[in-house]
This record gives structure tokens, C-alpha cells and sequence, in this order.
């Protein structure tokens, strides 16, 4: 079944992907600070039972113990966005329910009891708001969610009370990163409500000009407004980062040159470090977005941003390889993966 | 590139780190990296990124000096919470309601929830909503001196309430 990243999604030459997260807890055990090994092995169980009948289609969820996976593995869950790095690093007793195709990934054991995670590609908000709530009610069925009419769905950190929703998309944005722009669009949107940053997170930096914004309260506002709102404001930031294009690469000679250089190197490369991929990468991007690089689909591309991360790389080789050998490797995957463009 | 520690080896490590505003970026290799115990695939830069909340809360200066209160549910106390940003149960949000309160305004502003409701508060709110009816019809049916309809009435209020308190 084709990984949800590698599916075509709306506006994705510029929206790599769309995220819906849902934080969860139940009343009747302590939240994660205070909660017994024996008490979150009983939660895992829980919603394992609770999930276990629901019916996916082909689609069907797997319930992963993350203390049986390899380092490689699970940095390649985090690699992909299915898991946050703090589960990752701390897998005793945790549980991560996986759909087939990727797209749901559910922790237990997080910093919430439970958080639901919903991904698509490009911009599909409502719809993975959709599948997110479905998830969540056939969880509320049998679980006892905490739960207070004033302040809603009750988190281990006050920042996500309310909904518990955090609706984030990833953009690529190099025209605005170029044009300095970011730190300018970074104030209006927090006037909004919403938040800008890196690629993996808060306090992380953009890597191959990836920014994600997603909406920052959570209290006092509905999932549909915090969904549409942050719609609104992504669709206004494609405009802008259209527009900063033509401004900043007003002769296409230039920007030509950048993208064809990095094929080039890419086709060719026989060393290539992680960092050097994502910049090179997000130039084919930006290329094929613009209509230089007519050879190469954005899902070539992002089949190879998801294949060459470290994490992947070592799993899909199955051994922890050095980094010198994963640059090797790397190398390899890109020329191969690009060999027809 | 070669690692700016050694200046032996290729660069495979890539890190910046900003003081005061001014980014450095560094470059180093891997024995280097070792050596400064950036190995750590997870935590790069060795220190946690998500203790930034706690600073949110008032400082603790300003709590009573002694004993911190303790949450009777889970026993974290007030102190613990501060210091971590991070709550020890959902009874932790009714025990410090009062100080948490210019905390969680300061995030999302004077705000209520009006999002989803879960099965169980939905239930709960039914119950609420129906005994309130009923009191009203309850009212309405003594100034009548309808007794026997109020009696019914009594009962019905009565029988939700204690629903109502067994779910609680």
C-alpha cells in the first residue's frame, strides 16, 4: 500500500504536508509525570482493546511495541513525522499504533496518555481533521477521557487545553526565506494566533526551507475555526511565496542555473551528507514547481527526502552504518532515484 | 570541509548554537562529535527543548515559603508543577485552579471551552440540562398545587441527581 507521502495532495509543489493532532488523557490514571510503569503498561492495553475493532479497509492499523524496535527504526519513524522525537528516545512501555499506509499513528504514553496523529499530503486540513475525530470517538466510546466543561479536554501542559487540537502544515517556502521574510510573516501570523517554525518542531531549525505553521490556542475556539483559520492563513502564505518568487528570481537564468547545478550533482554525487541532500532537494522542488524540471514528480522527490534520512537509511540497510557510509549510501539512492531525469 | 576541532577529519556534524542573538554555526567530525557528547541522534544539542513553559508560570518566589501544596489525587505538588510546566493529573487543574489560572489566561486569553464534548460530559450535560427543566416544571406545577405532579417531578430530579453523582 503507497505510504501516504508519497500520495499527490493539494497545492503539494509548495504544502509537503498537513497535520492534525489531538491530545488525550484519561481521568482514571495520573498523567505522565506521576504515572506507575504498571498503570501505563494497563493504559497501552486499554486503548489497544479499544482500537482493535475499528475498521480501517485496507488501511489497517498495527499496534507497535516501541521497546522492540531497533535505534534505526524508530529514528525513522521520527524521520517521518510519525512519532515525536521524545517517544522515540524513551520507548520502554510505550505503544504506537500505525496505519498501513502510515497516515495514523497514534502514541500512547506521549506527553498525553494518548495523542492521535493524522498526516496527509499537501493541504488537507478538514480532511484529516475528519479521520482524527473519528479515531477519537470510537476512543471516547470505551474511555473515560479527563474531561472539565470550562476547560475542555484536559492536557499535561496547559498549552494544548481545550480541543487538544494542533493543526500544523508544512510549507516550502525558499522565496520568503530568501527575501528575509520569515521573521516578518513569523509576527503577523502570531497576532493570529497561529505559530511558525523549523521542520521537526519547536526550537528546531528549517531545513531545506521548510517551515510549519499551525494554530497556537486551543482554548475558547472550535476545531473547525482553528482549522479554517489556519486554512486561510496557509492559502494567503502560498500567495505570498508565489508572488516573492517572481520578485526574487525575476531572471529565471539564475534560478535555472541553481536547479540544473543541484540535478547535476545529485545525478552525479558519490558522497552526500544529509544536509547537502535536503538543500539540494528543495531546489528540485522549487524547480519542478516553476516549471524548469519537467522530468521529475514532486512524489520522486518526496520518496527520496523519506528514503535518505539517517534513521531510514540505516533500517532499510539493517545495520547502523557510519555516517561516512551513510553519505555513500545516500548518494547512491539519489543517483539511482534520479537517473532518468 | 574539514572539522574545526581537529582540523583532521571530515565534517559530518553540522550544529549552531545561538547566544544572545548571535549564531555561530559549527562544523565537526565524528570522533569530535563523540568527544562532545553530541552523539545523541534524539537530543542534538544535549538539552531539552520543551522546558520553555515553566518560565510561563509565576515564579515560585512568589508562593508561600514551606510546605508546597500537594494535589490529593496523584500528590504532585504546586512547586513540582511550576518547575516542570507539566501537570500530575486532571484533579491537579481543580487544585490549583487559582494559581494556574493567570497562566492558562496568559496562553489562550479569558477563554471557555467550546469545542468538542466527550460521551461521558455530554451525558453529564444532558443530566444537567434535564434536571433544570424538570425544577422549572417542579415550580411551576406547586404554584398550580399541582402536589401530585410535583411529587413526580421531585422524584424524577431526585434519581438524576444521584445518577449524577455516581458519574462525578
Amino acid at each position: 500500500m503507497t505510504k501516504w507521502y508519497l500520495e499527490s495532495g493539494k497545492d503539494d509543489d509548495i504544502v509537503l504536508s498537513t497535520r492534525i493532532r489531538l491530545a488525550r488523557n484519561l481521568s482514571s490514571y495520573p498523567f505522565k509525570s506521576r504515572i506507575s510503569p504498571e498503570q501505563q503498561r494497563e493504559l497501552c492495553q486499554k486503548v489497544r482493546s479499544a482500537l482493535e475493532g475499528v475498521r480501517m479497509g485496507e488501511n489497517k492499523l498495527s499496534f507497535l511495541t516501541m521497546e522492540n524496535m531497533s535505534e534505526a527504526e524508530r529514528l525513522s519513524l521520527v524521520e517521518n513525522h510519525s512519532v515525536s522525537p521524545e517517544f522515540a528516545d524513551n520507548p520502554k512501555d510505550k505503544l504506537l499504533i500505525l496505519s498501513q499506509n502510515e497516515d495514523i499513528s497514534i502514541m500512547v504514553g506521549e506527553e498525553d496518555h494518548i495523542r492521535i496523529q493524522v498526516m496527509r499530503p499537501g493541504l488537507e486540513l478538514n480532511e484529516a481533521l475528519k479521520t482524527a475525530d473519528m479515531l477519537d470517538n470510537v476512543l471516547d466510546e470505551t474511555l473515560d477521557y479527563a474531561f472539565s466543561e470550562q476547560l475542555g479536554f484536559l492536557t499535561a501542559c496547559p498549552t494544548n487545553l481545550g480541543t487538544g487540537l494542533r493543526a500544523s502544515v508544512m510549507l516550502h517556502l525558499p522565496a520568503l526565506e530568501q527575501a528575509g521574510a520569515i521573521n516578518q510573516l513569523a509576527n503577523t501570523i502570531s497576532k493570529l494566533g497561529l505559530t511558525i517554525r523549523g521542520t521537526y518542531g519547536e526550537g528546531s531549525d528549517a531545513k531545506g526551507a521548510e517551515y510549519q505553521i499551525s494554530n497556537q490556542i486551543t482554548l475558547g475556539i472550535s476545531e473547525e475555526m482553528a482549522v479554517q483559520n489556519l486554512q486561510s492563513v496557509v492559502l494567503q502564505v502560498i500567495e505570498q511565496e508565489k508572488k516573492a518568487r517572481k520578485a526574487v528570481w525575476p531572471n529565471t537564468v539564475t534560478l535555472e542555473d541553481a536547479v540544473w547545478r543541484s540535478l547535476g550533482i545529485l545525478k552525479n554525487a558519490r558522497i552526500m551528507s544529509g544536509k547537502e541532500a535536503v538543500e539540494r532537494l528543495s531546489l528540485l522542488r522549487l524547480g519542478v514547481s516553476m516549471g524548469i524540471l519537467k522530468t521529475v514528480s514532486i512524489q520522486t522527490l518526496n520518496a527520496l527526502s523519506a528514503q535518505t534520512g539517517a534513521g531510514t537509511l540505516c533500517r532499510d540497510s539493517r545495520e547502523m552504518l557510519s555516517p561516512e557510509q551513510r553519505d555513500i549510501k545516500r548518494a547512491a539512492l539519489l543517483r539511482e532515484g534520479l537517473k532518468d531525469a | 570541509m574539514l572539522c574545526q576541532k581537529c582540523q583532521k577529519k571530515e565534517a559530518t556534524t553540522h550544529f549552531q548554537r545561538t547566544v544572545n542573538g548571535q549564531t555561530t554555526v559549527y562544523h565537526v567530525c565524528e570522533d569530535c562529535t563523540k568527544e562532545l557528547g553530541l552523539t545523541d541522534v534524539f537530543h542534538p544539542f544535549g538539552f531539552p527543548m520543551n522546558n520553555l513553559f515553566s518560565s510561563l508560570f509565576s515564579s515560585p518566589a512568589q508562593t508561600p515559603a514551606g510546605a508546597s501544596p500537594a494535589c490529593p489525587k496523584c500528590g504532585i505538588t504546586l512547586r513540582e508543577i511550576m518547575d516542570t510546566g507539566k501537570m500530575g493529573c486532571d484533579e491537579c487543574y481543580h487544585t490549583f485552579y487559582r494559581e494556574l489560572a493567570p497562566s492558562i489566561e496568559k496562553i489562550h486569553g479569558k477563554a471557555v471551552h467550546t469545542g468538542k464534548v466527550p460521551r461521558s460530559a455530554g451525558a453529564a450535560l444532558q443530566r444537567r440540562r434535564q434536571v433544570e427543566q424538570l425544577k422549572a416544571q417542579l415550580e411551576e406545577a406547586v404554584k398550580q398545587e399541582n402536589f401530585e405532579a410535583a411529587a413526580s417531578l421531585r422524584d424524577q430530579i431526585k434519581s438524576l441527581e444521584s445518577e449524577a453523582e455516581k458519574h462525578d
